[in-house]
C-alpha cells in the first residue's frame, strides 16, 4: 500500500487522463486500493481541494483569475466576454462538453491581470484584446485534441 | 568555447505567455541561418521582474535591454546586434535618455533595488545547475559540510537576524534551533511554496528562476537540525515553477549535491516535492502538514509547534521559499554582511509584488527600510494614467491599506505593523481614485469566505456575516450601526480563530473604516459610491449641453441602451443601463455624467 502523502499528486494525474477533467469514480475506486482509503474519506479529501471536479467539467478547462488585482483590473469583463463567445451563463460547461469556465483564485501573474488559464496554460493581459488570442487558442486547442485534453500552448 | 555576446531571453511564466519560448527558438534559428551561432550563445533564464514590459531581452556584454519583444524581433536583433554589433533602437527600454547605453542600472526601475533572494533570476539559465555553480551556487553548502558544525550555521543565521518571508517573521535561527534540539531521529525540512495570497508571486518567480537556491538552502537546514529528508510543498497552479524544480532535483543528484553522501561528507539529504490543489489555508503551516500527509488540509491547533511536533508528528522545520532563498548568501557572505543591509530588526531585503495601477508592476526587491513611496513612485513610476494615488495594500487579505499620509514610513516588520497593515508575504497592491474601499475590501472579504476551510466558527461565520454587511452597504442598503457591526465581528474573529485566515480576515475592512470612514458613510447615507465601482448607486446620463452627437458612447454602448441622431444630443436609458462606464471612459467631451 501506498503513502497517502502522495494522493494529491495522484489525484491531479486522475484527473487529467479523465479526459474531462475529474475524478472519475473508477478512478476513486483504484485510489482506494492503492492507498488503503474508503470511498468516504477519498471524497471528503477530493472535495476539499478546489481543483478536483467529482462530477464531469468540459474537455479543455478554462479558469478565470477572480482575486482582488484581477478583479480591479476587469475580470468580470473577462468572464462575460469568454461566456458569451463560448455560450455558457456565468460558470459551467457548455452543452457539447467542450469547454468549462469557472473562476478560480490568483494565479500568481498579478502584474499581467487579469488572467486567465486554459489547461493549465496562463494567458497574461486578457483585457479586451488579450481575450481574442485566448479564444483562438482554445478554438485551435479543441480542433487539435479530439481525444484528450491535452490542449495547446497560447500561441 | 568563448561566446562574444549572451542573449538573455526570459522565460518566466509571465514572458512565457507573452510568447518568449518563440522569441528564444526565433533568436537560435537566426543565428544559425545568419552565421553567427558561434559567436552568440542564446539562454533562457528566469524572471527579470520587470513584467509590466515584457517579454525581455538582455544582451551582454552590452547589457542592451529590450522590452515588448515579439518573435518578429528576431531577425533584426541578430542582424543588427549579432552581426554588425549595433543596437536595436526601438526595442530599448528607454529610447530617449539613451547617450551610449541603456544598462540596467540605468533603468529606474532596478536603481533602488538591492537583489540577494533575486540575485539569479534572469541572470542565469535555471535549468542548468552548472550556471548556478558558477556564481557561487552549492558553495555554502559545501562551506557549512566541511568547515561548519551544525550549531554554527545556526550561529550564523542569528548573526543575520533573518525573519520569516512568509508572513510572521519569526526568526529563522530561532525556529531551527528549536527543531534542532527538539528529541527525535527522524526530523524534516519543508519548503512553503503555497502562495496563495492574491498579488503575490515572489515565490513562484524564485522557484522558476533560481530552483537551486532554494534546494542549497534546504540541504543546509538538513544538516543544521539533524534532518535527511526535505519536501516542496508547491501549489499545482505553477506548472513551471513544479518542472524546474523537479529538473533543478535531478541534476543536483546527478552532481552528488543531492541525495547519499553529499560530497563524501557523510550527510546525505534528498528533496521531494508535494502538489496542493487550490487551498490558500494549506499555506498556513499546520493545514500544509495535514494536507503534505495526504489530508484535508485544515489547521490545528498550536502549540504543539511544528519545531516539536509537525510532519507526520516529527520535529520539523517550514520554511517559506524566499526566507531560504536568502540562505546561501548569508552563509557565503557571512551574517554580518546580510545584517547591515536593512534596519537594525529587520534585516536583508524583501521581495515585493508590485501590482494594480501602477505604471511598473513587477517584481522588487529592496533593502528593509526603504520606504513605499520610493517603491511605488521611484520604482513603480507612479500611478497609471497620470491618476491619483488612493492607498496601497500589504499583507494581502490578511494585511490593511496603507494611504498617502503614511507613505514616507521605512518599511520593516515592525512599522507596517504600526500602520494597522503587516508585512504578509509580499503582495503590494495599488489602487487609485477609481478604486472603490468597500468595494475592494468586499473581494477581499469574498475571498476568505471561499478559502475559510470551516472548521472553527469565528472564521466560517463571521466571515460570512461581514460579507453579507459590506455587500448590502455596496448595494446602498446599509446602516450606520453596520459600521459597528463590523468592527464588532471584526474584533471577534480575530480574537478567536483557531488560525490567522480568521484571525486576520476583518483587517483589510478595520483598516479601510479606519482611513474612509466617509467613504462608507456616502454609501451608507447618501447611497452614493463616489468611484462609480458600486454598480447599484451609480446612475450615468448625458449632459445636453455638452453633447455633440459623436455616436461613439452609442457604438461602445454593449446593450445597446444610448440613442440619439449624429449631432443631436444622445440619451442613456436607465432602465436598461447595465452600468459597465464604457460611455463615460468613451466621452471625448465629459457629456457622461456619473453620479
Ligand atoms: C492563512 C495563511 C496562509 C499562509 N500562506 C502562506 C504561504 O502561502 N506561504 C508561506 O510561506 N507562508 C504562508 N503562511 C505562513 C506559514 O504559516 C508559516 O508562518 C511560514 O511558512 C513560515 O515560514 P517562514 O518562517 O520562513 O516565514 C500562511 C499563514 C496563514 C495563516
Ligand atoms: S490576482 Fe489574478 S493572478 Fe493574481
Amino acid at each position: 500500500m501506498e503513502r497517502r502523502d502522495k494522493l494529491l499528486s495522484w489525484l491531479h494525474e486522475a484527473q487529467e487522463r479523465s479526459g474531462r477533467n475529474y475524478l472519475d469514480p473508477k478512478d476513486l475506486a483504484a485510489a482506494g486500493k492503492r492507498f488503503g482509503l474508503t470511498g468516504a474519506e477519498l471524497r471528503g479529501v477530493a472535495s476539499y481541494y478546489s481543483m478536483y471536479s467529482l462530477k464531469p467539467r468540459g474537455r479543455h478547462l478554462i479558469r478565470v483569475c477572480d482575486s482582488p488585482v484581477c478583479r480591479m483590473l476587469g475580470s468580470a469583463g473577462v468572464l462575460e466576454a469568454l461566456g458569451g463567445a463560448l455560450g455558457i451563463d456565468g460558470e459551467g460547461t457548455d452543452a457539447e462538453g467542450r469547454f468549462t469556465l469557472e473562476t478560480c483564485q490568483c494565479l500568481g501573474h498579478c502584474a499581467s491581470a487579469p488572467v486567465v488559464a486554459v489547461d493549465g496554460t496562463v494567458h497574461a493581459d486578457s483585457g479586451p484584446d488579450g481575450i481574442r488570442s485566448v479564444l483562438a487558442s482554445l478554438r485551435e486547442a479543441d480542433e487539435s485534441s479530439s481525444t484528450l485534453g491535452g490542449g495547446g500552448r497560447g500561441d | 568555447m568563448a561566446y562574444r555576446q549572451y542573449m538573455l531571453v526570459c522565460g518566466g511564466t509571465g514572458c512565457e505567455s507573452g510568447k518568449s519560448d518563440e522569441i528564444y527558438k526565433r533568436l537560435i534559428a537566426e543565428a544559425d541561418a545568419q552565421g553567427v551561432k558561434d559567436a552568440v550563445q542564446i539562454v533562457k533564464t528566469g524572471c527579470f521582474g520587470f513584467c509590466e514590459k515584457g517579454p525581455i531581452v538582455k544582451v551582454l556584454p552590452e547589457e542592451s535591454f529590450y522590452v515588448e519583444v515579439k518573435p518578429d524581433d528576431a531577425k533584426e536583433i541578430i542582424a543588427e546586434q549579432a552581426v554588425k554589433g549595433r543596437e536595436v533602437k526601438r526595442l530599448l527600454y528607454d529610447k530617449s535618455t539613451r547617450k551610449s547605453n541603456n544598462k540596467i542600472d540605468d533603468i529606474e526601475f532596478y536603481q533602488k533595488q538591492f537583489r540577494i533572494v533575486l540575485r539569479n533570476c534572469g541572470v542565469i539559465n535555471p535549468e542548468n545547475i552548472e550556471e548556478y555553480i558558477a556564481r557561487d551556487g552549492y558553495a555554502a553548502l559545501e562551506k557549512a559540510l566541511f568547515q561548519m558544525k551544525g550549531e554554527d550555521v545556526i550561529a550564523e543565521l542569528k548573526t543575520a537576524g533573518l525573519r520569516g518571508r512568509g508572513g510572521a517573521g519569526f526568526p529563522t535561527w530561532l525556529k531551527w534551533d528549536l527543531t534542532r534540539k527538539a528529541p527525535g531521529d527522524v526530523k524534516y525540512i519543508i519548503c512553503n511554496a503555497d502562495e496563495g495570497d492574491p498579488g503575490a508571486y515572489m515565490d513562484r518567480s524564485t522557484i522558476e528562476g533560481d530552483p537551486h537556491s532554494v534546494l542549497e538552502a534546504m540541504a543546509l537546514a538538513g544538516y543544521a537540525i539533524g534532518s535527511n529528508k526535505g519536501y516542496v510543498y508547491i501549489r499545482a497552479e505553477y506548472p513551471l515553477a513544479i518542472d524546474r524544480l523537479k529538473i533543478a532535483i535531478a541534476q543536483a543528484k546527478e552532481y552528488g549535491l543531492l541525495g547519499d553522501d553529499i560530497l563524501g561528507s557523510g550527510f546525505s539529504f534528498d528533496v521531494e516535492i508535494r502538489l496542493g490543489a487550490g487551498a490558500f489555508v494549506c499555506g498556513e503551516e499546520t493545514a500544509l502538514m495535514r494536507s503534505l500527509e495526504g489530508n484535508r488540509g485544515m489547521p490545528v491547533p498550536k502549540p504543539p509547534f511544528p519545531a516539536i511536533s509537525g510532519l507526520w508528528k516529527k520535529p520539523t522545520v517550514i520554511n517559506n521559499v524566499e526566507t531560504l532563498a536568502n540562505i546561501p548568501v548569508i552563509i557565503t557572505k557571512g551574517g554580518a554582511w546580510f545584517a547591515k543591509i536593512g534596519t537594525e530588526k529587520s534585516t536583508g531585503t524583501k521581495v515585493f509584488a508590485l501590482t494594480g495601477k501602477v505604471n511598473n508592476s513587477g517584481l522588487v526587491e529592496v533593502p528593509m527600510g526603504t520606504t513605499l513611496r520610493e517603491i511605488i513612485f521611484d520604482i513603480g513610476g507612479g500611478i497609471r494614467g497620470g491618476k491619483k494615488f488612493k492607498g496601497v495594500q500589504t499583507g494581502g487579505p490578511s494585511g490593511g491599506i496603507i494611504v498617502e499620509k503614511d507613505l514616507d514610513a521605512p518599511i520593516s516588520y515592525e512599522s507596517l505593523a504600526a500602520l494597522g497593515s503587516m508585512m504578509g508575504s509580499g503582495g503590494m497592491i495599488v489602487m487609485d481614485e477609481d478604486d472603490c474601499v468597500v468595494d475592494v475590501s468586499k473581494f477581499y472579504m469574498e475571498f476568505c469566505v471561499d478559502e475559510s476551510c470551516g472548521k472553527c466558527a469565528p472564521c466560517r461565520i463571521g466571515t460570512n456575516q461581514m460579507h453579507d454587511i459590506l455587500d448590502r452597504i455596496t448595494k446602498g442598503k446599509g446602516e450606520e450601526a453596520d459600521l459597528a457591526r463590523l468592527e464588532r465581528i471584526g474584533k471577534a474573529m480575530t480574537k478567536a480563530s483557531l488560525c490567522m485566515l480568521g484571525g486576520s480576515a476583518a483587517n483589510p475592512t478595520l483598516s479601510t473604516i479606519r482611513h474612509f470612514r466617509e467613504e462608507y458613510l456616502a454609501h451608507i447615507r447618501d447611497k452614493k459610491c463616489l468611484t462609480g465601482k458600486c454598480k447599484d448607486l451609480v446612475t450615468y446620463s448625458i449632459d445636453p449641453s455638452k453633447c455633440i452627437g459623436c455616436t461613439l458612447c452609442a457604438k461602445k454602448c454593449p446593450v445597446p441602451c444610448i440613442a440619439g441622431e449624429r449631432k443631436q444630443a444622445h440619451v442613456i436609458d436607465a432602465s436598461r443601463c447595465v452600468k459597465c462606464g464604457e460611455c463615460y471612459a468613451v466621452c471625448k467631451f465629459g457629456a457622461v455624467v456619473k453620479n
